[in-house]
């Protein structure tokens, strides 16, 4: 317990070093050689397997099940403190040591592909940044740690989405991105508030007592929605695939494992609050198995490599969801640690497809079999045409969000502009963008 | 019908890349070739919608490295100095004027593109490809997809107008905001009863005249090329897709675009009136200056490379003890193995020739489930030949093909069933776990990785020895055979002197991940390697009817020479002895010591080679140069496992000899041709056809990649991402992309090829005028000829119409002292690559 309390901290201040020093370079125009960046996040690797296997070491020799460390507050006013608490249990080292062994590989992968690439060093100053937000995540005892991770996460995955900057798919889907993204952190800061406002102690470790506090079920709710956005479970799923625009190491770390998972991540580690309400394990399985038949229809027509594995992580991420409503935790642990394996194997080598079925010698023959055995099969001609133009479509998933949401919302904040530029006198700007 | 006849047009115009897994190197403006190469470039410019030289910023950097010369600048400018300006007094006032007002030379109008809202939209392209490519790409590449997704297009056996016809009518008004206008669009022309061809000229002729219509046409298949000229390929070749090319048109995509792309503008421009006027491309802008940039960069590294080979030519030849002789690829990566060969220590005496060792065969190797092409994109091949298991081990391959077989599928099944929902669960919770054994292995040390997994595989799945079944049927015939030897032993001039080991050394690559696998292959081979054809090759030289058959052609191979197939691979440097049980028995340790000499020169290579790979690699130690060639060729994260043809720059096609003493560090094809034992000059056709056109076609290739990347090639190789198993898009949805990717040409001096024939006059007049490609190239100015003289040694140039010494016609040429090396070739001055990686 002692050494824990003393060592975690210490070790999440030196594996903030890296990201804080490359972050400082850039700020500050430094041009470090090449290689340089890739070096430090080498050595940032290492040292976040390190701390994870340390720590790890530690909590086995506390012999208890969860401890939490409390940091020094950082606002105190009368007899309140507000502060953040890191806590050390299974769920936190799973994940932890997942991060620990793929942070790594992603970084070994990255060194010769980044090398010599315009931006390398933006990219290693995002990948560092996550490793470290990641580390953090898994250790947070409170919302308030918690979301500062959740938030620098997003911000290095937006970052990452638009890291060709010069192509405009690239930048307008890392806005889009950025969207869905601020509803969730929107829901996270409101469940916090929330949590602040109600319940009658802000840790984890106790939410089996709040869950009978007022707002509970509110507070449920909002963390299951900020969940979906990270998740990319329907409604907030459109942005997964357009986020395939990255390099396809940052797409494997992303959204084929440490980001992506991080819904059902928040998720167990509140589990305690909402698993006896109803209304949330309803809304819990239902969106979970809708995004699981939407993404297995859609991710059955995609053609290309990335999107469809973006569409069959989407599959089984919403199947956690499922199995989470069920109450099967310990599965959706295991399922997440190597769901978690297997795409991001899958995303490094999607560029060997070619090569792949070039090789296979049972490829066409293979391929005729399989495509004559699914079930659409069954359905009238015309319906099946019409689900597979869906299929391709996404089944106007975004066009319908699109259509509902973001032209009436836009339409307000349009009319405000002019009318703002009536009163002021001032003549329309020029032609808005649709 | 007219439309019929614009589309009939503009086909030759496409891109004329093959799906990927049957890339071979082209000249992506072959169609362009009849047009002298500015002329072709600026139309290329504007079509491509890229930059068809490099910019000026370049050649100002490669003047101040010494890469441009100052004098070669000069000359160039006073050449062909612009009447409209004052002319200049000097070649130093010609180049500072040239400088200091960025006007100047500029003569090249810019190209003007067909008038009408499209050409708008080409003008403004990046602002509005995005709505186009979101409603257009998931269309065609669906319907295009070889068996990636699990889910087949119905449409495949209807045609793609009747998918793109289903997919306006059925999508809900919701679906894009020009929706309602495309569906009003297309209403209208089926209402009115046109058929496609109807739609295209009634699209057409809406915006642009008569006469300018094709043009149009052409423009507007321009704005999705890679599609385009996919559909058109699959159209006209179906037998090239991967699985099974459905059923096409280029007519449909060309009407689906027309009215997709009107709509569109129809919803941009609501109420903007059209303009028929035609706009400039400006991608053509200041192409005068460029050309001749251009023109002074490629004269001084020909003026290094003459100056050299002149001086080199004057020294002694090494007096050498000959211990054997090995026939190899032309190739410009052969060139670095093949001088360690030609050491004292080593004493291999090497021959230049075609890497298909004149076999134009598809060979189907044993388990393959498709025959791969082995003869150069330049010759269709003319027979199928299979491998087949040596009787005796028939039942040994009938286990082992059946367990492969299970390997192959359930690699099949893993992919599909990893995507499905709930087979996908249950793959990630069994299969999850296992595989973080190769994501750590394969990552953390490839090259080791690779080698436990042969050894594993080979374990389980002992390949049998093979025979390849040249007299089967469908097979060559006797005499053919010994044609195909005699063919290739008479044009590379080995038709005496044989050694008792004649190493047959074919070539091909090693490397993982990689969309663009045959590009790094035998560019003789169609980019296979080309093992098959060293093997058959010398198989049949070996053969005691083959010998006869020679004698009677006056090429007399002693009995107890025999010729043993290797195989090198040159991304890992490993040399490969392919056939060991068919060497007869006499010269079993004869071929091993060759081997060995083989691969010691072949670690030697990967040293040189280590030296642009790796920066500090001069002090890296041979056996940690060789482990990491290997562990580049197996690394799954490596976008530039080799550096292929960079910098390729020449070919020369003569007798070693002229180019023995010279260190041409890896920059030309060398095809070996002996002048003096040809007197009716079929040997110099044979040697030259199989070779100058491939080379002019990768020179070009890696030439139009490098000088802009973004628009005639594929951009960075990090966001590309595999689409319908045809190609490569980037991100997620993009046109497809043709050409090479950045990391392949990142270190390439884009010239046009300098050919060199030894040979005299008429000989190589009465050659190139009398083929009509290679007229075309050489009057077209799409390469430099050149040719040394076979009996004194010089240097002659190909300007304007004939034949002058290479000083007169490049008086300002400088000469090198003994032992200094040209820029061009020196080391020192490339373009470095820093750091780790």
């Amino acid at each position: 317990m002692n050494s824990l309390s003393v060592w975690l901290p210490l070790l999440l201040a030196s594996i903030a070093l890296a990201p804080v020093a490359l972050g400082a370079c850039l700020l500050l125009g430094v041009r470090l050689r090449e290689g340089i960046e890739a070096r430090v996040a080498l050595l940032h690797s290492m040292l976040v397997l390190g701390a994870t296997a340390a720590v790890l070491f530690m909590w086995r020799s506390t012999q208890t099940r969860a401890c939490e460390v409390e940091l020094p507050p950082l606002l105190q006013m009368h007899d309140y403190a507000w502060r953040a608490v890191l806590l050390v249990d299974p769920l936190g080292l799973t994940y932890a040591v997942l991060v620990a062994l793929l942070y790594p590989v992603i970084v070994r992968f990255s060194m010769p592909s980044f090398f010599r690439e315009p931006g390398s060093s933006r990219y290693w100053f995002l990948v560092t940044m996550l490793a470290a937000a990641l580390w953090a995540l898994c250790f947070a005892g409170n919302l308030d740690a918690l979301f500062v991770s959740w938030e620098l996460i997003g911000v290095s995955s937006v970052m990452l989405i638009g890291f060709f900057r010069r192509q405009v798919r690239a930048c307008q889907n890392s806005l889009l991105a950025l969207v869905y993204y601020r509803i969730g952190d929107f829901l996270i800061l409101l469940a916090a508030v929330l949590i602040h406002h109600s319940f009658p102690e802000h840790r984890f470790s106790h939410f089996d007592v709040d869950a009978h506090a007022p707002n509970a079920l509110m507070v449920g709710l909002a963390l299951l929605g900020a969940s979906l956005a990270k998740s990319a479970q329907l409604p907030m799923s459109p942005w997964l695939h357009r986020a395939m625009e990255g390099p396809a190491a940052s797409s494997a770390i992303f959204y084929g494992a440490l980001s992506v998972h991080l819904g059902p991540f928040l998720l167990l580690r509140t589990a305690k609050l909402w698993h006896e309400e109803p209304v949330v394990l309803w809304t819990m399985g239902f969106l979970g198995g809708a995004t699981a038949v939407w993404a297995t229809l859609v991710g059955r027509a995609r053609p290309d490599a990335k999107t469809a594995l973006a569409y069959s992580t989407m599959t089984q991420i919403g199947i956690m969801y499922l199995e989470l409503a069920f109450g099967l935790h310990k599965l959706v642990g295991y399922h997440m640690f190597v769901h978690a394996g297997l795409r991001t194997w899958q995303y490094l080598r999607s560029s060997s497809l070619i090569q792949d079925f070039q090789d296979n010698p049972v490829f066409a023959a293979s391929v005729h079999l399989r495509r004559r055995l699914f079930f659409e099969h069954l359905l009238p001609e015309r319906v099946q045409r019409l689900f597979y133009l869906g299929a391709v479509r996404l089944f106007w998933v975004d066009a319908i969000q699109q259509h509902l949401i973001v032209r009436p919302f836009l339409a307000v904040f349009r009319c405000i502009a002019a009318a703002e530029d009536r009163l002021l006198g001032r003549p329309r700007g020029g032609e808005s963008a649709r | 019908m007219t439309a019929a006849n614009w589309v009939q047009a503009c086909r030759p115009m496409l891109p004329i890349q093959n799906p990927l897994w049957a890339f071979v190197h082209n000249n992506i403006l072959q169609m362009l070739e009849d047009r002298p190469f500015p002329a072709a470039l600026r139309e290329a410019a504007a079509l491509y919608r890229a930059r068809p030289y490099e910019s000026e910023s370049f050649y100002r950097e490669q003047l101040g490295t010494g890469r441009i010369d100052r004098a070669t600048l000069g000359a160039v400018l006073l050449a062909g100095w612009p009447s409209a300006f004052e002319r200049p007094r000097d070649a130093d006032d010609a180049v500072a004027r040239f400088l200091s007002e960025p006007w100047i030379c500029d003569d090249e109008p810019p190209y003007e593109l067909v008038g009408g809202p499209s050409a708008e939209h080409l003008v403004r392209y990046s602002l509005r490809d995005r709505p186009l490519q979101d409603w257009l790409v998931p269309i065609i590449a669906s319907y295009l997809d070889q068996g990636m997704a699990p889910w087949p297009n119905p449409f495949v056996k209807e045609g793609l107008w009747a998918w793109f016809c289903f997919a306006v009518e059925a999508s809900p008004d919701l679906a894009m905001p020009w929706a309602p206008h495309l569906r009003r669009r297309l209403k209208q022309h089926l209402d009115a009863g046109r058929d496609v061809l109807a739609i295209i000229e009634n699209e057409t002729l809406g915006v642009a005249s008569p006469q300018s219509a094709q043009t149009y046409c052409l423009q507007t298949l321009f704005v999705l090329k890679g599609w385009s000229g996919m559909v058109h390929k699959l159209e006209t070749e179906p037998q090239i897709a991967p699985n099974e090319a459905p059923r096409l048109s280029l007519t449909d995509w060309l009407a689906a675009m027309l009215v997709s792309i009107h709509a569109l503008d129809e919803w941009f421009d609501a109420g903007a009136s059209n303009s028929p006027a035609p706009v400039p491309s400006h991608y053509t802008h200041g192409l005068g200056r460029l050309r001749r940039w251009q023109e002074a960069y490629e004269r001084t590294f020909g003026g290094q490379m003459l100056a050299m080979l002149e001086r080199d030519m004057q020294m002694p030849l090494r007096p050498s003890n000959r211990r054997a002789q090995a026939l190899v690829c032309m190739d410009d990566r052969m060139e670095s193995m093949r001088r360690a060969l030609e050491k004292p220590e080593r004493g291999i005496e090497t021959i230049g020739t075609v890497g298909f060792f004149g076999i134009d065969m598809n060979f189907h190797a044993l388990g393959a489930g498709r025959p791969s092409r082995q003869c150069p994109p330049v010759i269709e091949p003319s027979r199928t030949i299979r491998e087949l298991p040596v009787e005796a081990e028939g039942a040994e391959w009938a286990r082992s093909r059946a367990i492969g077989r299970f390997g192959h599928s359930l690699a099949l099944l893993l992919y599909f069933r990893s995507r499905s929902m709930f087979r996908g669960l249950l793959v990630s919770l069994v299969a999850g776990l296992l595989s973080f054994a190769p994501l750590l292995l394969k990552l953390m040390m490839p090259g080791r990785a690779h080698r436990v997994r042969d050894r594993m595989r080979r374990l389980m799945l002992p390949r049998p020895a093979t025979r390849i079944d040249v007299d089967g049927p469908g097979g060559y015939a006797p005499e053919e055979q010994a044609q195909i030897v005699a063919s290739i032993l008479r044009s590379s001039g080995l038709v005496r002197d044989f050694s008792n080991i004649v190493a047959v050394v074919s070539h091909g690559s090693t490397t993982a991940n990689n969309p663009l696998r045959q590009a790094y292959g035998c560019g003789a081979c169609s980019g296979n390697p080309g093992s098959p054809n060293s093997r058959l090759f010398s198989m049949l030289a070996n053969r005691a009817e083959v010998r006869v058959a020679l004698d009677r052609l006056g090429i007399h191979v002693p009995p107890r020479t025999a010729f043993v197939p290797f195989h090198h691979d040159t991304t890992t440097d490993l040399v490969e002895s392919l056939d060991s049980h068919l060497v007869p028995s006499y010269c079993v340790d004869e071929a091993r010591v060759v081997h060995g000499l083989l691969s010691d020169a072949a670690r030697e290579s990967a040293v040189e080679r280590c030296r642009r790979l790796v920066p500090g690699a001069a002090r890296l130690p041979e056996e940690r140069a060789f482990q990491h060639v290997q562990d580049r060729g197996h690394d799954l994260a490596q976008p530039r496992p080799e550096y292929g043809h960079n910098r390729v720059a020449a070919c020369i096609v003569g007798r070693r000899a002229c180019t023995i003493r010279s260190n041409l560090d890896r920059r030309t094809f060398l095809v070996s041709y002996d002048p003096t034992s040809d007197s009716s000059g079929t040997a110099l056709r044979e040697a030259v056809l199989g070779t100058v056109p491939v080379a002019v076609n990768i020179a070009m290739d890696y030439y139009f990649s490098r000088v802009d990347n973004d628009g005639f090639g594929c951009g960075s190789k990090l966001p590309l991402n595999i689409a319908s198993l045809l190609g490569v898009i980037t991100g997620s949805k993009s046109d497809l992309r043709v050409g090479l990717a950045r990391q392949q040409v990142e270190l390439h001096e884009p010239m046009r090829c300098m050919v060199l024939m030894e040979a005299p006059v008429q000989r190589v007049l009465d050659l190139v005028m009398g083929h009509p490609r290679l007229k075309r190239l050489v009057l077209g100015d799409w390469m430099r000829l050149g040719r040394i003289d076979p009996d004194n040694g010089s240097i002659e140039l190909f300007v304007g119409g004939a034949f002058v010494p290479w000083r007169q016609a490049w008086p300002e040429a400088a000469e090198f002292g003994s032992g200094a090396v040209p820029q061009a070739f020196d080391s020192r001055f490339d373009v470095v690559i820093r750091g780790t990686w």
